[in-house]
């Protein structure tokens, strides 16, 4: 298990910028996420991590030691790889035993620890299948042992639940949470799923073009996104334009069309500035419209959609912008399609963002 | 009704290409157990005779040799050089990789007597004029393009991350290309290995320009036999060596299965 920092790497294909000045802690035993739509530099970073791509500039360092020019295969990581990359032409307790073996391992010792680490992931009853002859579960179970074996100084993990199934990726999530906190390990996990990333994670990096946009707590992320992406990544879906009429150090009014609203702030903002309004669409209220509360948007119900345990509503306002509210179900709402509404929101619920 | 028609008329057209194949074949071997010194058809009265004489021809006999030793060693020779560029092509990001890939396998292309011509010049401007030598530098040429293509066939099929995963924990380059790749494209080396060594057996363009009156290939002396007699004893070396060739496409298919061999998994 090691700490491993990042400083400052940038790692160019031809003429694009994959990974942009990205500087990156990983503390001992944390589990740390890089969540970010394809394309944002996550991968190229990971590989940089497993030594599988040399940076252009930047230093990579385990435990304080500078290993940027050593190579993955002296590393001493585990890593699970999105295709898994099982060898078809192993066992399961040789695919687990490969890394030790390349290590030059006493075959006793090779023997109990494969052992050991299929009886952790509950696959000691199938050591002598072929990768094949599994379910998708089991592979990846496999994958992770595999890894995990060598005791490596870090886990690497590269979107490794993409190809699953929503029960069997959820379960494997929780697997995953449960071992890696188990055996304390340092682990560095890859994906674009947001409720994976605040799942799993002691600290998530949101990365947009090849930077680091939030590094922080999921709750940090999740409640105070610090830029309109992370905001938008994170699920708030309704950006509403809006200009500054009155603002102090803690909280502003901002006016929307015709109706003006509060949101808290963190540093006094100057009147007739544009602003952006973000709000979750869980925390949209819609009510009736003949008797306004203050701080409300009138819109007409454009569409509602059916979720389960909540409906979805695109509400049209005047400005043209559309508002996305979701309802619980259990509510009696007496919406219908074409019904005039008008929404409103705690100003708690609103991330102000600089237009 | 026009389903059956169609189904019908494929059907025809199928056996009539089996036909079409395998008759001159049958042929052959039906001409192989003339009892005449002549080779018509059909036989006017039936005998084992000229497979004797086949065996008992020095000239047979010696070529069968010369021709297995040198497709033995040829294969035995161009399999590594083939696997080994082949899996170099295959781990190449370079730009010239397509340039590269299509001169390795150009041998296949380029027409057997302008190899056979352009080697002897070569080797006779070097000073090697000994033909076993000259053969197999000949018949390495010929399997090796073929050796290449099977294994990169294979090759193709393999994730690449599984040489990737094989270096996070721990392996050389040395040890991932014996350990994951290697056995990983084994078929596709033996199928090529085969392609080669059959196809070197049966080479008479290449081989003809670089044999001696001491050393010559079966496939030349039959030809050069051909010239100066008529005889079924030629038919009968043909059918003993269909009969090889079938021998060997079974003991292939009992072992490996065929389809799994030019599949490559």
């Amino acid at each position: 298990m090691a700490h491993v920092e990042l400083k400052r790497i940038v790692a160019r294909y031809n003429d694009f910028v994959a990974v942009d000045d990205v500087s990156l802690s990983i503390g001992a035993g944390k589990f740390v996420t890089l969540l970010g739509p394809s394309g944002c530099g996550k991968s190229s970073t990971l590989r940089i991590v497993a030594g599988l791509h040399k940076p252009d500039s930047g230093i990579v360092q385990f435990n304080g030691n500078d290993v940027t020019g050593v190579n993955s295969a002296q590393r001493n990581i585990g890593m699970v790889f999105q295709s898994l990359a099982l060898f078809p032409h192993m066992t399961v307790a040789d695919n687990v035993a490969f890394g030790l073996r390349m290590r030059k391992a006493a075959r006793a010792d090779i023997e109990s620890q494969v052992k050991r680490m299929l009886a952790i992931v509950r696959l000691d009853h199938l050591a002598d299948r072929f990768p094949v002859q599994m379910s998708g579960g089991q592979q990846q179970r496999v994958a992770l042992a595999r890894a995990l074996v060598i005791t490596p100084s870090i886990l690497i993990l590269d979107e490794p639940f993409g190809a699953l199934d929503r029960k069997l990726r959820e379960a494997m999530q929780v697997e995953l949470h449960a071992l890696t906190r188990q055996l304390g390990i340092t682990a560095l996990f890859v994906t674009h799923d947001q409720e994976e990333a605040l799942m799993l994670s002691d600290t998530i990096a949101v990365m947009n073009r090849g930077r680091i946009e939030q590094f922080g707590s999921p709750e940090d992320i999740y409640r105070s996104p610090k830029t309109q992406f992370v905001a938008d990544f994170m699920g708030v879906t309704n950006f509403l334009d809006g200009e500054i009429v009155d603002s102090d150090a803690t909280s502003a009014k901002i006016r929307v069309g015709s109706a003006v609203f509060s949101a808290p702030t963190t540093q006094v903002m100057m009147a007739g500035q544009s602003v952006k309004l973000a709000i979750r669409p869980e925390k949209v209220v819609i009510g009736d419209p003949l008797s306004p509360a203050a701080g409300s948007i009138d819109g007409r119900v454009r569409q509602i959609t059916y979720h389960g345990n909540a409906s979805r509503c695109v509400i049209d306002l005047a400005s043209g912008e559309a508002l996305i509210a979701l309802q619980n179900v259990t509510d009696a709402s007496p919406l219908a399609v074409g019904s005039l509404v008008s929404a409103r929101w705690r100003p708690e619920d609103v991330h102000l963002f600089g237009a | 009704m026009m389903d059956r028609i169609q189904l019908y008329s494929f059907r025809i057209i199928a056996y009539a290409l089996y036909v079409f194949l395998l008759a001159p074949l049958v042929c052959i071997v039906i001409v192989s157990f003339n009892y005449e010194p002549v080779q018509s058809f059909p036989p006017s009265s039936w005998s084992f005779r000229w497979y004797g004489a086949a065996l008992q021809n020095a000239n047979f006999t010696n070529g069968a040799m010369v021709s297995a030793l040198v497709a033995f060693g040829a294969t035995l020779i161009a399999t590594p050089i083939g696997v080994l560029a082949a899996v170099g092509l295959w781990s190449s990001t370079s730009r010239v990789k397509p340039a590269l890939e299509a001169l390795f396998v150009a041998p296949i292309v380029v027409p057997g007597l302008v190899t056979g011509i352009s080697l002897l010049v070569a080797l006779s401007a070097i000073e090697i004029r000994a033909a076993p030598i000259k053969l197999l530098v000949g018949h390495v040429l010929i399997v090796m393009p073929y050796v290449i293509r099977t294994t990169l066939a294979s090759l193709a099929q393999i994730n690449p991350a599984l040489k990737e995963a094989a270096e996070t924990l721990g392996a050389s380059p040395r040890q991932t290309l014996f350990q994951i790749i290697l056995p990983l494209i084994r078929p596709g080396i033996v199928a090529g290995m085969i392609f080669g060594f059959i196809l070197s057996f049966d080479d008479v363009n290449v081989s003809l320009f670089l044999v001696d009156a001491r050393t010559t290939t079966l496939p030349v002396s039959v030809m050069s036999y051909l010239q100066y007699s008529f005889d079924p004893s030629v038919a009968a070396i043909s059918s003993l060596l269909i009969g090889f060739t079938f021998l060997i496409t079974v003991a292939l298919e009992r072992l490996f299965g065929l389809k799994r061999l030019f599949a490559g998994h």
